[in-house]
Order: C-alpha cells, then structure tokens, then sequence
C-alpha cells in the first residue's frame, strides 16, 4: 500500500539550534498515529513543516504522493488556533470562511460536531472559554474531508468527560483511509485509539512501533513511553 | 471560482469590513470641526447654510488625510495576513498568497477612496441645495469649468494618466517595501542566535530593520548617480519625464515583489500563535 505520509532525511535547524534531525517517517492510510515526546522535542516542528507553515528544512516531504507545499495543504487538515480571526468573530462567520476557501469542507458534518459540541453558531471567539474554542477547532478540523488530519494538542483547554467523549468520536469523523496524527500529553486517554506511536527524542524517530505490539508485551502504550525516559531521571 | 479568487474575496471583506466605521468618525470628526470653527450659533437661516459648507469642505479636506490612515491600515493587515497561520493553510502557493493579498489591499483602498467620494458628492449635494451662494458660486465654476476644457489637450490628459499610473505604483511600492521589511527581518532574525527574550528579540528585529533600510537609501542614491551621469535622466519635456519615473518605478516594483516573493516561498513562516 502506498504511503500516504513520506519524510525523508528531514533537518530542521533555526536560530543555529539543530530542532529536528535525519527524520524518517512512513504513515500509511488509514491509522490513528500519536506523535509522543517531552515538552520542545520538536512535535509541533514536525507537524508544521508536514503542513507547510515551518520553511528552510532539508529532506523531503509528501502528502498522499504530492510534495509541493500548496498540493500537500490541499490534502491535510492541520488544527488552527484561528488567531486569523478577530475576536468579534462570529462561529458562522468562520464556518462560511472555511466552506469558501476548503473544497472539502462538508457543512453537514460540521453542523453534526457542533451540535455534538454544543456550540451556538452566533458565538463570537471573545466570548468564547479555552476550551470552546479547542472544541470549535477539533469540529472545523475533522469537517473537511481529506487524507491527513494533524492534530497538535487538540485538548488541552476541555474537561476531561467532553475529551472521552470527543476522543471516542474520532473514529466515526474520520474517513475511513484517513490518517490522523495527533501529538497529545494525556496519552492513557487516547491510547485505545491508537494504531502507531511515533516518539520523537534527541532531535530524531526514536521508535515508530505498532500500538498492538506494545500491548501484547501486556503493556499500556503510557507505560511503554514513560520506560523511555525512566532511566534518565534516574 | 478558483482558490485564489475566493481568497481575494476573503482578504477583501477583512479589509473594507470597518469602511463605513471609517466614514462615520470621519463625518462625526468634521461635524465637530464645523461647529466649533464656522460657528456655533445657529441664530439665523444663513449661519446653518454656512454651517453646511463648512462642513462640506472640512469633510472634503479630511477625505485625503482619512484615504491616507486607510492605506496605512491595509498595509498592517497585510502583514497579519502574511505572519499568520489561519490565513497561511489556505491550499494555495505562498506567492499566490501575497499576490493575492496584496491586491486586495490595493483594491480595498480603490473602494474606500470610491466610498469617499460618493460621501463627499452626498454632502456637496446637500450644500448645493441648501446654500444658495454655494448653488451660485458652484455654477459659475462649473461654466468656468467647461470653458477650461476647450484647452486640454491630448498631453495634458496623458499626463494626467500617468499621474494616477504613477499614484497607483507608489502605493504598491509602500506594500512592497513593508513585506520586505517584515520578511527579511525575520528570515535574518531565524538565522541568529536566539534568546529567551521576546523583547530583546523585538530590539534586534529593529535594528536589522534600520540597517535594511540604510543599506535600501544607499542603493538608492548610488543607483540615482549612476543615472544621472549617463543622462538617462536628462529629458526636459514634462511628459517624457514621467515616463522615466513611471518605468523606474515598474522595475522597482518588480524587483521587489520577487524579492518577497522569494522570502516568503522559502523563508518567511507564519507565525502559530495558539
């Protein structure tokens, strides 16, 4: 099978610090992939430079076999802070915003996530707490029909019964050989989703292991990443 | 409808969406401006109509400086367009984007300046019905007007064409010369040290700004010696003239639009403010 997520020999240096090196990594269609790694191990870097925002890396990357910046945004939906958007900004305002720029974006399934959400379409962003703005994010992000999903901390600012439920959900948001990559801390929460991790310690693809392979050693995938670092601390 | 026509329509709305705010406060500023300055005592018919022409021509002369603050505007928004993320996943290629974007700003301040004028023909023709010396003094003009007509000739309106042709390159030129400032800053800044430090970061942003545009005010005056000794710019005739400047400027313009252009595919990163 194809992959749908190519990076080769990927380095990213900026401010003459070295942030990502000799990265290679293979994603095929379909999977539920958590990106892992300490705070500044360079996962929002690599999640960037896969959506084209971070520039000046050596390597290659393709998306769904396209390795062009503008072709690989085309096939990805990355989590957007929405800081486009002045605060006086109506929900409406955005979701028309995203049906004229993103061809895939499908209004039904946005209009079913916000209601799962429980979010009013008159809302401005200003009025909005942390965590209905995260919620609004998820709901634009997996409204657009597309091949990658990159999801970077995607709950951080919502409870944790509306995350469960969220997370419970994915599977029945994303298209069936989509690929979603998500970099999150609450790992244990996410874990029964998973099909791949990916780690990324000292600048590199420290292991990409299939989630099953962990758990037939009757191991949790938090208890697997956490053994990486035990020694350190120590 | 292509992507980089539906961004243009985007772009376009973020930028005109306060032009009527804009109109209000400029009518509110010039209202407060007549009434204090023609006179604040409306004792009898003829003050009011007074009044009115006061603020006809305070709102008239306001019009320049309010088009001049709007340009200024659109050249911000442009750069928070550029610097941001949102805007920057658009499925389109970077120099589209800028393309794209800095059109729109040029077209927003066409409809803005459109908006004026409408604004002003509004109050003009208000005071023309209101102020008999105005309705009396504006005939005469007008008479006088078309009188002055019989002598333009076809170099006169050339010229003027080329005032506006030369109006239009120089508001593109002052996108341009901010895009290059913001891009190449930060392209430099990313190849420096970094610090913990946003505000030193910001201090040194500044100074590389200030050696960009000594470094630009130097190409400048070397470039304008070098042409003025060869004579290129030796030509007398008033139209001929501004056909030089008018090409100086294209080529100026190009080259740095290519300069962003090229800063921005490869250097320049949006920002990912959360």
């Amino acid at each position: 099978m194809e992959n749908l997520l190519e990076i080769k020999d990927l380095t990213y240096k900026k401010n003459h610090k070295t942030i990502l090196e000799n990265i290679n990594l293979q994603l095929q269609p379909g999977k539920i992939v958590a990106l892992l790694g300490e705070n500044g191990a360079g996962k929002t870097t690599l999640m960037r430079i896969i959506a084209s925002m971070a520039k000046n890396y050596q390597g290659e990357v393709t998306v769904a076999g396209r390795s062009s910046e503008a072709e690989r945004k085309e096939h990805l939906s990355f989590t957007d802070g929405l800081t486009g958007f002045s605060g006086s900004t109506k929900i409406n305002e955005i979701v028309h915003f995203y049906e004229v720029i993103y061809q895939d974006f499908d209004s039904e399934q946005f209009e079913q996530l916000r209601s799962f959400m429980k979010l009013d379409l008159g809302m401005r962003l200003s009025q909005m707490s942390k965590g209905m703005r995260e919620k609004l994010i998820i709901a634009l992000t997996f409204s657009r029909k597309t091949d990658l999903y990159l999801l970077d901390e995607p709950f951080s600012g919502i409870d944790a019964m509306a995350r469960k439920k969220i997370i419970n959900s994915i599977l029945l948001w994303k298209e069936d050989q989509a690929t979603i990559l998500i970099s999150d801390h609450f790992v244990n929460e996410i874990e029964t989703t998973l099909d791949e991790i990916v780690i990324i310690k000292n600048k590199t693809i420290y292991t990409h292991k299939s989630a099953d392979d962990i758990r037939a050693k009757n191991i949790s995938v938090e208890t697997y990443y956490e053994s990486l670092y035990q020694g350190e601390e120590e | 409808m292509s992507i980089f026509n539906r961004l243009f329509t985007e772009f376009f709305k973020q930028k005109t969406k306060d032009c009527f705010l804009w109109l209000l406060l400029q009518f509110i500023c010039s209202l407060g401006i007549a009434f204090f300055s023609v006179g604040h005592v409306f004792v009898n018919s003829t003050q009011a109509e007074d009044f009115f022409a006061g603020l006809c021509a305070i709102f008239l002369m306001l019009s320049f400086f309010v088009i001049l603050i709007f340009y200024v505007v659109t050249c911000v928004k442009n750069e928070h367009i550029n610097n941001n993320q949102t805007w920057r996943l658009a499925p389109i290629k970077d120099s589209l984007l800028y393309a794209d974007n800095t059109l729109s700003s040029f077209i927003a301040v066409v409809y803005f300046s459109i908006l004026e004028f409408l604004a002003n023909f509004l109050l003009f023709g208000a005071t023309f019905l209101l102020n008999k010396q105005f309705h009396t003094d504006t005939l005469r003009n007008i008479a006088e007007f078309k009188r002055s007509l019989h002598n333009v000739d076809i170099n006169t309106i050339a010229v003027l064409l080329e005032a506006i042709l030369l109006a239009i390159l120089i508001a593109f030129l002052g996108y341009f010369l901010i895009s290059f400032f913001n891009f190449s800053s930060s392209a430099l800044l990313d190849f420096l040290p970094g610090s913990s430090s946003k505000k030193i970061m910001e201090v040194i942003r500044f100074i590389i700004i200030m050696v960009l545009a000594w470094l630009l005010s130097k190409a400048n005056q070397f470039l304008r010696q070098l042409f003025i000794n060869s004579g290129f710019y030796g030509i007398q005739n008033a139209f001929h003239s501004l056909i030089i400047v008018i090409l100086t400027l294209v080529v100026i313009d190009l080259i740095f639009l290519g300069i962003n252009i090229f800063l921005m595919t490869r250097y320049f990163e949006a920002k990912e403010k959360k």
